[in-house]
Parts: structure tokens; sequence; C-alpha cells
């Protein structure tokens, strides 16, 4: 009997290729769509969960409290807090583990590369279970002095994995020796996505590159927050009831930090070890709203594509009722009929579920190199992506058979034979084929609004000139910063560039220096103003470009013009250190005009007295998703690690090789880091630009699949309206009346649809732009646009089959009668 | 009224060629009403659809007033057509999803006639063939032969000057036929010209000239006397 159905299913199917290849090739683009993103997603939820003891272990998270504003959360903490919870905590906390980021520079074949190693405390390898392949995890960070690389550094480094006891020569000198390989890390942990690491040492390992005695001080500084503190719970400790100690454990430690602003509570928070990639803090890991979209995106476009199945289904269906009549007089009973329906449509829908899993595998690799994401083969193969594939197919199958199939087989013979049920199932197609246009439209409607404000964002004023100019970086190191002024010197001779510009930070450098700032006026107990200070060389401003409002900028003629650290630290003796201020920290610290600010006095700190000699245009120093701060220019030999390089218009290839040539024969030590001014900038809006891409695909691969389902509809349509359009034709109708008339018919559902992703739309797109500070305007010319091309769409793929029944001969159409 | 000279029409499928007209006389005045008769399969059909122009002649001439219409194309084809002829089937061929009322609206859509002169001219033509109180039914809701009443009011609503009918009592008990002839011969009285297929003797009686098909030719031609 089950074999008889399939035989039956598989003529039928054959038979009808057309609707079979529509409905199979629709399907399987959107299980293919929704597969990918499937275990896309639930790779990213799932985020170190293989550790033995993760349930144990907890990030600590600082956060700031202040009433009235969004709290202040990083996972940034100071060097001496994980040292103070294991000693005021001893019940709770069995071990604590900080972990921080250094940059080493070492040879391979030669020159000077730089990678970059982990800090760690020893028990690093007892929290977080990655294989070593040599070396014992237990005590492999026990020493300073000690490095555990992954198999592939090993392999770069040493040529082999097998280099326990080997050593490791840095060019300053240090040399580490190898304790332990380990695996390389899976996909699905921070140390591969956010903290990318393949080198470990011990956290008191010395490198005699300007950082060991700065790292030393940190010892005792709790201002200074900058590594990452895990700490591992005793078994049974409850991690919920901690928190309300860390208020007082921090005030005990860093006494008169409370005063900062008024009502400002300072705490800790546990951060449980699988959530850390999904926690939306300081823009790292994956946003929960980023991966809601995904998943809703990927429900939509299976939603259409599903949508699709069941139309065409019900479609086909209804043509067999004369078929299903025939079979109901021969003896054939409900359930029969019902089965061979299902049956029929589970084929197919397993048919493209096949199909879709063969697409997945040829797209995903291409899919997760957009996103720029690495998942491990064990992720993308076979079992996995069949798994996450074979349950909606069968799903969807179903939901596709049983329509009709209830449908059809009710009825008693002699209605279907009279051809009753035709109208019933029309209403329905046309509802859901304008569902299926409504999600495209708000698809390709969001796809050209967020394609205009990244344009929009990235283009506006920056405030300074971002072509033309090279940004050398990896001064900050001893070497780096002795040698600054005679490269600085070097490379302002060569010919095609046209000045050189030191500083701390250029724009989109995530820079993070902020000072408090006030008049020396403001009267008692009003709050200072946060504004971001800048150290810069007295050339970086003109070398950056940024036009100067009022007064001037740093002199290199003026001496006096440089400041230090050290003249801060110590306060004035008399004299007043220059400053520029962006237009913007001058209006908000009330000094009116540019040129009224100039020669006002500001205040910096406590006490110290700065003198405003210049006020100059804003810079964007961020994404368009922050206002401008306001800028404090400082000019000082300290903190400055980057050169700016501002190229002449003359300036070619040859520029580019001498400024190269002129760094390695001044640091053959240090590796070159070279890149563009306007290509770093552009990099905010990677991740903008990225979305838009992949939004752009999604809505197309959302209007295709919907094509296919209005093709289908309108080969259908056209097929059974053959003998209405006969009639209609030999009582005068012309070519063009019955094209009007079937274009018509599936036009009515996608103006519809407009009606309804028009308003969807505005207010999905007016949420988005919410988050910009500098945004475009919705323009409805957008919303008239991807309208008009839906409709042109939906036209373009009705018309055939309209205009090829519309020119046949009307007897062919009456014949069959 | 028109003319067919030598008129053939083959159908070519695949395998077969069939010959359905071979060499065709025929000559039909204005005003008069003709009976096709013949065996089945002997091209009454095909000659019907050609003087319908819902198809072309293979070969020969086919004047229709003083034009010869055998080579035009459909656009000029459905231009004469809407102008001049009217068509009722064997099986009705109306439209299942629009009432009585629509369908007959239906044959003067195309002709550019006001809404509120259609309706007029529909509810005339529903009166006339004895259906306006079904006017909005479905066709289903409809017996045969109420069916076929609707046919003729469709044919007749847009006024053409030759009206044809191909077996229109084929699907009729013999009562709903003899209506069916009565309402022919009364269009036929004043002054539409008809062309009618049938395979009963007594309905072809109605007509004043009967001619006989045989295998695609024409084979006798008999004019009753008035
Ligand atoms: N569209 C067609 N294609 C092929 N053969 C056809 C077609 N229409 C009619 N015929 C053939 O032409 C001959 C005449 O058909 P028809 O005019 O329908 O005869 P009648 O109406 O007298 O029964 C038949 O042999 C029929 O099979
Ligand atoms: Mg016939």
């Amino acid at each position: 009997m089950l074999l008889n159905y399939v035989r039956v299913a598989c003529r039928v199917l054959l038979r009808q290729r057309l609707y079979t290849a529509l409905n199979v090739m629709g399907l399987a683009l959107g299980i293919a769509t929704a597969a990918m993103m499937g275990l896309y997603v639930w790779h990213e939820t799932h985020f170190d969960g293989f550790h033995s003891q993760g349930g144990r272990i907890f990030r600590i998270v600082q956060a700031q409290y202040v009433p009235a504003q969004a709290p202040i959360r990083r996972i940034e903490t100071p060097k001496p807090l994980g040292p103070a919870l294991a000693q005021d905590l001893p019940a709770e906390v069995e071990t604590m583990v900080r972990v921080v980021r250094h940059a080493i520079v070492l040879r391979d074949g030669g020159t000077p590369v730089e990678d970059t190693i982990y800090l760690a405390d020893a028990p690093f390898f007892r929290l977080f279970d990655f294989p070593f392949l040599a070396g014992d995890p237990a005590t492999a960070l026990a020493q300073p002095g000690t490095i555990v690389l992954t198999e592939s550094r090993a392999r770069r480094y040493f040529g082999s994995s097998d280099v326990l006891g080997r050593t490791l020569e840095l060019t300053s000198g240090v040399r580490l020796v190898v304790t332990g390989v380990v695996r390389d890390l899976p996909s699905n942990t921070i140390f591969s996505r956010e903290f990318p690491a393949t080198l470990w040492t011990n956290v008191a390992t010395r490198f005699q590159d300007g950082w060991d005695a700065e790292f030393a001080a940190k010892d005792t500084l709790w201002r200074d927050e900058f590594l990452q503190t895990f700490v591992m719970l005793k078994p049974g400790v409850d991690g919920g009831a901690l928190p309300a100690r860390f208020p007082a454990l921090l005030l005990a430690h860093r006494e008169g930090r409370q005063d900062i602003a008024p009502g400002l509570v300072e705490t800790l928070e546990l951060q449980p070890l699988t959530a850390m990639h999904t926690d939306p803090m300081a823009g790292l890991g994956i946003a929960p709203g980023a991966l809601a979209a995904f998943i809703g995106i990927a429900c939509l476009v299976l939603g259409i594509a599903v949508v699709n199945f069941v139309n065409l289904s019900t479609a086909r269906a209804s043509l067999r009722a004369r078929e299903v009549a025939i079979r109901k007089t021969l003896g054939g009973r409900r359930g029969q009929l019902v089965a061979q329906f299902l049956l029929e449509s589970v084929l197919l829908a397993l048919a493209a579920g096949l199909l879709g899993l063969v697409l997945a595998e040829l797209v995903m690799p291409r899919f997760l190199a957009l996103l720029a994401v690495r998942l491990d083969a064990r992720f993308l193969g076979g079992t996995s992506l069949a798994a996450a594939v074979l349950l909606p197919t069968l799903l969807v199958g179903l939901l596709g058979g049983l329509y009709p199939a209830v449908v059809l087989s009710r009825p008693r013979p002699t209605d279907l034979l009279r051809g009753a049920q035709a109208a019933g199932g029309g209403r329905l197609r046309a509802a859901l084929v304008m569902l299926q246009f409504t999600a495209a439209i708000v698809l390709v409607i969001a796809t050209i609004v967020m394609g205009q404000q990244t344009r929009y964002a990235s283009t506006q004023q920056l405030g300074f000139r971002a072509e033309g100019a090279v940004v050398l970086r990896g001064l900050a190191r001893p070497a780096g910063r002795a040698g600054l002024a005679s490269l600085h010197d070097a490379l302002a001779r060569i010919p095609g560039v046209a000045a050189v510009g030191a500083a701390a930070n250029v724009p989109n450098d995530r820079s993070e220096w902020t000072n408090n700032y006030r008049l020396p006026e403001a009267p008692d107990g009003t709050r200072d103003l946060l504004f971001r200070t800048e150290p810069v060389d007295v050339d970086y401003l003109q070398a950056l470009g940024v036009p100067v409002l009022a007064g001037r900028v740093f002199d290199p003629a003026r001496p006096g013009d440089v400041t230090s650290h050290a003249a801060i630290r110590a306060g004035t003796a008399g004299t007043t250190i220059p400053v520029v201020l962006s237009v913007t920290a001058a209006a908000r610290l009330g000094l009116g005009a540019p040129d009224r600010a100039v020669g006002r006095t500001v205040v910096y700190g406590d006490s110290l007295p700065l003198t405003v000699v210049g006020v100059v245009a804003d810079v964007q120093f961020g994404t368009a998703r922050q206002a401008l701060e306001g800028t404090v220019y400082l000019a000082m030999r300290d903190e400055l690690s980057v050169l700016l390089v501002r190229l002449a218009p003359t300036a070619d290839a040859a520029t580019l090789a001498a400024i190269d040539d002129t760094w390695r024969r001044l640091f053959p030590d240090l590796p070159l880091k070279r890149e563009f001014l306007d290509e770093h900038v552009r990099q905010v809006y990677a991740d903008e630009a990225l979305q838009g891409q992949l939004l752009a695909l999604f809505s197309g691969l959302a209007i295709l699949i919907a094509c296919l389902g209005l093709f289908g509809l309108a080969a259908f349509t056209a097929e059974r309206r053959t003998k209405e359009i006969g009639i209609r034709k030999v009582l005068g109708a012309t070519v063009a009346d019955i094209v009007q008339l079937l274009v018509w018919q599936f036009s009515k559902p996608v103006l519809v649809a407009n009606l309804i992703a028009w308003p969807l739309a505005w207010m999905l797109m007016g949420w988005w732009l919410g988050g910009y500070v500098y945004r475009i305007n919705l323009n409805p010319l957008v919303f008239a646009l991807a309208s008009l091309a839906a409709l042109l769409v939906a036209w373009v793929t009705v018309a055939g089959h309209a205009a090829r029944v519309a020119s046949a001969k009307p007897v062919t159409a009456l014949r069959y009668e | 009224m028109l003319k067919l000279v030598d008129l053939t029409k083959v159908y070519r499928t695949e395998e077969v060629e069939t010959t359905a007209l071979n060499q065709v006389n025929i000559h039909i005045k204005q005003g008069e009403f003709v009976a096709i008769m013949g065996p089945s399969g002997c091209g009454k059909s095909s000659l019907l659809n050609i003087v319908g122009m819902l198809d072309n002649p293979s070969s020969g001439q086919y004047w229709f007033g003083d034009e010869d219409v055998a080579g035009y194309g459909e656009r000029k084809l459905a231009d004469i057509r809407k102008k001049n002829i009217g068509f009722i089937f064997q099986s009705f061929n109306l439209i299942d999803e629009l009432t009585v009322f629509e369908n007959v609206e239906l044959a003067l859509l195309y002709h550019d006639i006001p809404a509120r002169e259609r309706k007029e001219r529909v509810k005339e033509a529903l009166a006339k063939v004895n259906i306006a109180h079904r006017e909005s039914h479905l066709p289903q809701q409809l017996s045969g032969g109420q069916q076929q009443r609707v046919a003729i009011a469709r044919a007749v609503v847009s006024r053409p000057r030759m009206l044809l009918a191909d077996e229109p009592t084929g699907n009729l008990d013999s009562a709903n036929g003899e209506e069916v002839m009565n309402m022919l011969t009364e269009l036929n009285g004043e002054g539409t010209t008809i062309v009618m297929v049938t395979h009963s003797m007594p309905h072809a009686q109605y007509a004043r000239r009967i001619i006989n098909l045989f295998d695609g030719q024409v084979v006798a031609e008999n004019l009753r006397a008035a």
C-alpha cells in the first residue's frame, strides 16, 4: 500500500514538473538560509560551555550605578582586585586568574613580527579546559619566563609541535621556555573570538621592552583598569549571594573614590562563563539584538518559502478535485486520501531539504567568511547540518500537505465533480502572497535605509582630512619612544611627505583618556565636565588637517607649548600650560564663541590651570552613533606612540616605499605597521557595512523566493482560468484586456502588502536610526521606490504567463470543455 | 454576408494530420437561418470556429462582408468578432465564479458601453430569455436549460449581426431544447443571421436551409420551403 502511494506520488510530482521544480527550489533556498542561520546562532549561543568547572567560574564585571543614568559596566579591572578578592573572601573564592594582553616582537624568518601573548596567573589552564598535547596544565604557567603555545604557533615558530623545553627568543633578548603545547582552541570560546589567544605566559614574566616597570607599578593601582579577572568559587558557594558584599569590599580598598559623583555606587558583578559572548558589554561578542535580528530574518525567509510551499501545494491540489472525486466514487476512504496528499507533500519537502542541505554545505563557508567568523569543522559537518534541516523540513512537508488533504477529502464527490470547491483557497492564497510581499518590502526598505545611513555616517563631517594620510604604529616601546624624534625628522625630509605629527591615538583608535575640567570661577559644588584628553605633539593638529576656528594650534617654534606628565603632576610654578580646545569643549565650559575662549584659563583636575591658546573644529573620534565629545589637546612628549604622515599631492608609491625604508633603517627590530588613515576610519563602519550586505542578500533572497511562488501561482491561475479566458476572448476581450486582468489579480496582494509594509518599516527603521546621533531622515521616496520595485518584479514574474495564455487562440481554450 | 471559397482546415499534431475541412464552399446571406448537420467528427465545429473567427483556416478564402479575413491575425479578428458575432455553446461555457448578471454583462464590458446602459441592456436580455429572477445566482445553482438561456442572453446582449450555435440543445431535454429553438427563431425573425450545428433533425427543421457535411466536405444543401 505504502509503496503504491509512493509510486503514485512520484509520478504526480514528475508529471507536474514546473510546479515540483518551483516548489523544491523555493523551499530549498529557505531551508538552506534557515539552516545556516540556525547553525550560526547555535554556535554563537554556546560559547565556553565545555569547561568542566565552568559552573563555578565567573568573570568579574565592574559596575557603576549613578542615579538616573544608565549603569556603566566594564570587564576591565585593576590589577590588585584579583588578589584582594582571594584574600577577603577565603571561604568563597577558590582561585582567581587575571588575564592581560601584551604585544611582543620576535623574529619570524628574519623579519620582526608582532604577536600577542596573554599574561595569566598560574591556574589559568586549571580553570579553562584547553587540552594539552604536551606539558602539564597544572604547572605550565607556574613560573615567570615560561610560555605555552598552540599547536599551530609551535609549528610556525619552531616548525614542529614537539617543542617542550625549547626556548623562544624575543627581539628584546628575553628567552621564554616552552612548558606546554595546547591543541588549537575551538571556535566557540572567547579566547578564539574576542581575545584570540595563541601564546600564554605567567603574569610575572619580564619582557624588557618598557612593560615590566609600568606593569609592576600597577600592583597597587586601583585606578588603572585594564585586565580581566576570573574567579573560581569553591564548590557549593552560592554566587548569587556575593555581590551584596562587593561595594563594601571595594570601599575598603580604594578610599576616596565614593565622592566622584553624588549617589554613585561602585560594585562588582559575577558574569557566568557562558554569558560572556552574548553580554553586549563594551561592544565585544555578539549583541543579543544582532542574534535576534539573525533569527528574525531567517524565520522571515523560511516563512516566505513555507508559504510558497503551502500555496503551490493547495493550488495544485485544487486542480485534482476530479481525481479525488473519482477515487472516492471508487471507494477510496478519507484517511487514504489524506495520507496520499501528506505523503506527496512530505516527499517534496524532503527533496527540498536535501537540496537545501547541499546548498547550505556549499554556501556556509562563504557566509561565514562574510561574517568574518570561524566555525570548527565539527559544527559544519553533515550531521549537525542534517539535524538542523530535517525537523523543519518534515514540519513544512506536513503543513503543506495538511490543507489540501483536509479540504479536498471532505466534500462529497458530487460537489467535487461539479467544481464547487474552486473558489475557497483563492482568498487564502492571496492573503499569503500578501504576507510574503509585506516581509519582502520591509526587508528592501530596511536595506535601502541602512545603506543610506551608512553612507551618510561615513561621509559626514569628520573634522579632519582622512584622505592622503598614513599612520605608523608600534612606537610605544622603549626603542620606539627613543627613536621617535629621529623618525619624525627623517620622514619629514622624504619628498612627497607634507607634514608629520605624533599623537597617542588617531581618530577611531577607541582612546579612552578622559579628565575632569572646569572654569576657575565656577562656584563650589558644580559638577566637573568630563572631556576626552588627547596627548599630541606640536605638529600633529596641522598634520591631521583640523580647521582652526580661533587663536592658534601648537607651534614648533614655541618650546613653552610642550608639557609632560611630570609637569602636570608637579603642578605649576607660575607658568601655565597651553591647551587647544575643541569647539564643543569650549561651548560646554561656557566660554562662548571660539574667539572669546582664546586666552581664558581652564582648570584641569583639582587645581592645574591651563591657558586656552586656540579652538579647533570637532573631530569625530568614533562612529556617528556617538555624540561628539569635548576634546582637550595637550602637547606632550609622553604617551606618543603613533605617527601621522600627511602626504603631498605629489606622493606616489615611491613615497610609501621611502617611508617603509626609513622605518626599517631606524628600527630594524620593530615590526612595521603602516595603514592609510581613511581606511582606518572606514573600519568603524565595517559592522554596519556588513549588516547592510547581509540584509541586501536576505532581502534579495526573500524576493527571489516570493517570486518563485508567484511564478508558480501565476502558472496555476493561467491554467485554471484557461476556460474563462477563452470565453472572455470569444466575447471580445483583447490580449491586452486579458493580460491586464491577470496582472491585476496578482498586483492586488502586492499593493495591499505595501500598505502594511510601510508603517511597519517606518517604525522599524525609525527605531534603528534612533541609535545614531547623526542620522538621515526617513525619505518617503525610498518607500515608494521599494514598493514600485516589488510591483515591477511581480509584474515581470506574472506577465509571461498572462501573455502566453492571453495570446492563445480562444478555440484551444474551449475545445476541452 | 459571408462566403467561404475552397476553405480547408488541416490540424497537424506530432503524429497525424487531420483534414477537418476539405475545399468547402458556402455562401450565407444576411438574415438567413442555417443548420449544419453531419456525423460526429465530420468537421462541423471546425467550420463554426472558423466562421466565428475563433480559428484561422489553413487555406482558402473567407469573405466576411467585402473583406477576406482568412489570413487576419488575432487582434483584427477579435475586433470584427466583437462587433458582429455572438456564440452559444453546447456546454454553455458560463464562468463559474461570476453571477448570471455578471456573465451576461461580460459581453458588454469589452464594448466601451457606460455602466448605466450596460445594466439596462443586461436586464433586457435576461428578461427576454425569462431568467431575470435568477440574475444574482451562480451558474452551478441553475439547471441546464436555465444555463443555456443565460448563455443566449449573453450572446445577444451585444446585438450581434450573426449568432453561431454549436449544438445548443445537445445537453438539454426536449422541452428545454424546444424553448431554445423558439428563442433562436424569434431572434432570426428580428433580423439576426443564425448558423447552428445540430444533431437533431427536428431542431434542424427550424432552419431555412440545411447544410450536410461528411468527412470535411459539403455533401448536400437543402433549402426548405418557407
Ligand atoms: N485542435 C485540433 N487538433 C487536432 N485535430 C482536431 C482538432 N480539432 C478537431 N480535430 C479533428 O478534426 C476533425 C473534425 O473535428 P470537429 O470539427 O470537432 O468535428 P465535429 O464537430 O463535427 O464533431 C476530427 O477528426 C477531430 O478529431
Ligand atoms: Mg463538434
